[in-house]
């Protein structure tokens, strides 16, 4: 499939996606205590956001989840000390971007948003075909300047989502507890 | 602080350390001047660090980045884990007519804390080509002059590996080689099943294997965190090596945070007398003499501090008669290969912590083979088998209790390969110095206007076709070429700007290294390469070294220098 024509399908399946999501947003009851995160490069209510995506990305099972070992905190610090200015920025529209389609998607904004809101985001944007992971990776590696302006709102929001999810993995992977668990390998 | 020694050696790092031994060992006392911080060995704050005690994880923060803007356009050297070592580009800034990444480390030791450790012989293939192929000058040497100077420096260094008895890849001195995994063993078995003259082999490592004892030093223990520095002195550095062992004369004295500004040459005498040295802290000038001087400041601050030294005989830089000083700039160029998956060997037991990588030798234009059409020289292969772990999945947009348990388990096995090309030698490649932009100290600044030209080009090409080619032959999936836009001075191996030669007037230095019209200046790092053969080139700029040093003090005794 070339690029373009992928890129077309991505925005296309997303069309799909957020017509479907109003109807499972009306199942939305939870509501959980929402953790109070001091942070350095997001706003208080961004942290609670990123709280819920790196619980849902790495949850706890047998093992220890990201909650446990605190990686929402560890993603503020790398987006505060090593993303460079460009990085930041796009972060922020990122983050402005994903509260934007949240609210359109579950009808709450991310600070009310419910764990099952969060769960439909991510399965949303992240739940694709293989086609269209490729396509997302196509379009983050792409200069910025040659989107179209339809595109560039998903970038903004893969952007904030991919770093996420690779700084989580990162913080999650490469820490103490991780490293020197006892897999019975 | 004596201000007259028998020798003076400029630099500490490969050359420099093998200068200061070989000197104090033949009884000179040996002033040896760092323009960088004092390091002494085991000095290596995050040589025992884990990956959680970085505070971002080994990646450089923003800031840190900043201050170390072209060097971390490389991405691998100004990690967290060993930024420690290279200068900050705002301190130690230079110009690019064209882009160089020219990666520095100031203090003592220099890059052989860090570098790569492979350890490859050039061959009389390399030694003969320029003049074969009427390329550059011919190199003033051949395999004969050097061989029992690369195994001289081998038993010292301990150099592990496997020889192969290939003309064009000599036999080392060699402790027993680290051992391929199951992957690469497969590879190698596909290779010799597939080709005729192409082996795979384990690469040649300054690591110590097997049980000759090196002082000091105790066996590479597989913690894969050498460019670190390592308190067990497993791979060779001056730190570990060279420096303790001329310390340990009594003749050396080490004098770090000396930058040499010049050599001071006199017309009367036809011989240099001494350098004049900038202490770094105090800004201090002070000047030491001595009979001999050996330049081993690195290619780049050796080719500096002759241009430097100017007088009414050399007005254009010492030993600058025939205007090739700062000219022939060279590198590696690399970068460039593929990569592959199996699926196979999942039972088998592995590690992934072995500091050394499979060798693929030269296979193109060789003597028994029909020549290129597209280019000359060669390239070898460089590259490693492992289990991929969490990162495999950073492409992805996996996520939930599937992802976190898979992540957890070893990938497939991922094999990687680049290769490591010849460049010719072009006079208009180039460094120069730029009187008007000084730095802190009041020296001029150094200007790169060098690129990689067509003959490099087009061996790449045939680099990623043949890495290709025989990870698809050898049944590997999922091969990928690749080929990264590459700029000199990237494989770390910068050299050639003032070349050895017969010819006084085509090239700086003689076959001793000695610069043609001032006999005890003696250059002996990278500077000094009439070519740059594929091989890494530190195991030469060593023997080298220790082969000039032989004959420096043999002219000192007949008091011809």
């Amino acid at each position: 499939m070339d690029r373009r024509m992928a890129l077309k399908n991505m925005a296309l399946s997303f069309g799909f996606a957020v017509s479907g999501a109003t109807i499972i947003s009306l199942f939305n009851s939870c509501s959980d205590e929402k953790p109070t995160l001091t942070s350095e490069f997001f706003k208080a209510s961004d942290m609670y956001n990123i709280a819920q995506l790196v619980d849902f990305i790495l949850p706890k099972t047998a093992t220890v989840g990201a909650k446990d070992l605190n990686i929402a905190h560890f993603v503020d610090k790398m987006c505060q000390h090593v993303l460079d200015d460009q990085q930041q920025k796009e972060m922020r529209l990122g983050v402005a971007e994903f509260s934007k389609k949240f609210l359109k998607i579950t009808g709450n904004s991310t600070t009310e948003g419910t764990q099952q809101d969060y769960e439909l985001m991510l399965s949303t944007y992240f739940n694709v075909s293989k086609d269209q992971e490729k396509a997302v990776f196509e379009m983050l590696d792409s200069d910025y300047n040659t989107l179209s302006n339809a595109i560039k709102p998903d970038y903004h929001l893969y952007t904030f989502m991919t770093t996420v999810r690779e700084l989580s993995l990162l913080g999650y992977y490469t820490s103490q507890t991780i490293m020197e668990l006892d897999l019975g390998a | 602080m004596n201000k007259a020694y028998d020798a003076i050696v400029i630099g500490t790092g490969v050359s420099g350390g093998w200068a200061a031994k070989e000197l104090c060992e033949h009884g000179l006392k040996t002033l040896v001047l760092e323009r960088g911080r004092m390091v002494n060995h085991g000095e290596y704050p995050t040589a025992t660090k884990d990956s959680w005690d970085f505070e971002f994880r080994g990646k450089p923060s923003a800031d840190a980045n900043a201050k170390q803007h072209k060097q971390s356009r490389t991405g691998f050297v100004t990690q967290e884990t060993t930024a420690h070592w290279f200068v900050n580009d705002l301190e130690h800034p230079y110009n690019e007519t064209k882009r160089f990444d020219w990666i520095r480390g100031y203090h003592v030791g220099g890059r052989s804390l860090t570098w790569g450790r492979q350890a490859l012989r050039m061959s009389d293939l390399d030694f003969e080509a320029n003049k074969l192929e009427g390329i550059g000058v011919d190199w003033p040497i051949r395999y004969k002059d050097i061989e029992p100077w690369y195994t001289k420096v081998e038993q010292f260094i301990g150099v592990c590996g496997e020889n192969l008895g290939l003309p064009h890849l000599p036999d080392s001195h060699l402790s027993p080689a680290m051992p391929l995994n199951e992957v690469e063993k497969d590879f190698r078995d596909q290779i010799s099943k597939h080709y005729k003259n192409r082996y795979l082999t384990m690469g040649r490592f300054a690591n110590l294997t097997g049980d000759t004892h090196h002082t000091g030093r105790a066996n590479c223990a597989y913690r894969n965190r050498c460019m670190r520095g390592c308190p067990l002195g497993g791979y060779f550095s001056s730190n570990s090596s060279t420096l303790p062992a001329a310390e340990r004369t009594g003749n050396m004295t080490l004098r770090p945070h000396s930058i040499v500004s010049e050599i001071v040459y006199d017309d009367t005498s036809k011989r240099a007398t001494g350098v004049k040295i900038i202490d770094a802290q105090t800004h201090e000038t002070l000047e030491f003499s001595a009979k001999i001087i050996f330049c081993c400041a690195s290619t780049v601050g050796t080719t500096s501090i002759l241009l430097q030294s100017k007088s009414k005989r050399f007005p254009n830089g010492l030993g600058n008669d025939s205007g090739e000083l700062g000219h022939n700039l060279m590198d590696h160029h690399f970068r460039v290969g593929a990569t592959g998956t199996t699926t196979k060997f999942k039972e088998v037991p592995y590690t992934n912590n072995r500091p050394a990588s499979f060798h693929i030798p030269r296979f193109r234009n060789l003597k028994d083979t029909e020549p290129q059409p597209n280019f000359l020289r060669g390239y070898s292969f460089q590259g490693s088998a492992s289990r991929t772990d969490w990162r495999r999945a950073i492409k992805e947009l996996s996520y939930g209790e599937a992802l976190k348990d898979e992540l957890l388990k070893p990938g497939p096995w991922r094999i990687g390969m680049t290769g490591f090309g010849e460049c010719l030698p072009y006079h208009e490649n180039k460094m120069t110095l730029d009187d008007t932009k000084k730095d802190q100290w009041g020296l001029p600044t150094v200007t790169f206007d060098a690129e990689f030209k067509e003959n490099e080009l087009e061996m790449r090409k045939d680099m990623q076709q043949e890495a290709i080619k025989m990870l698809e032959l050898a049944g590997f999936e999922d091969v990928k070429g690749f080929d990264t836009a590459l700029y000199l001075g990237h494989a770390i191996h910068e050299m050639g700007t003032a070349r050895m030669g017969h010819d006084p007037k085509t090239s700086v230095l003689n076959k001793y290294n000695q610069i043609h019209a001032v006999p005890n200046v003696y250059v002996t790092d990278g500077a000094c390469m009439t070519s740059s053969g594929n091989q890494n080139p530190s195991l030469t700029y060593m023997a080298l070294t220790a082969r000039a040093v032989d004959h420096a003090v043999k002219q000192l005794k007949q008091n011809l220098l």
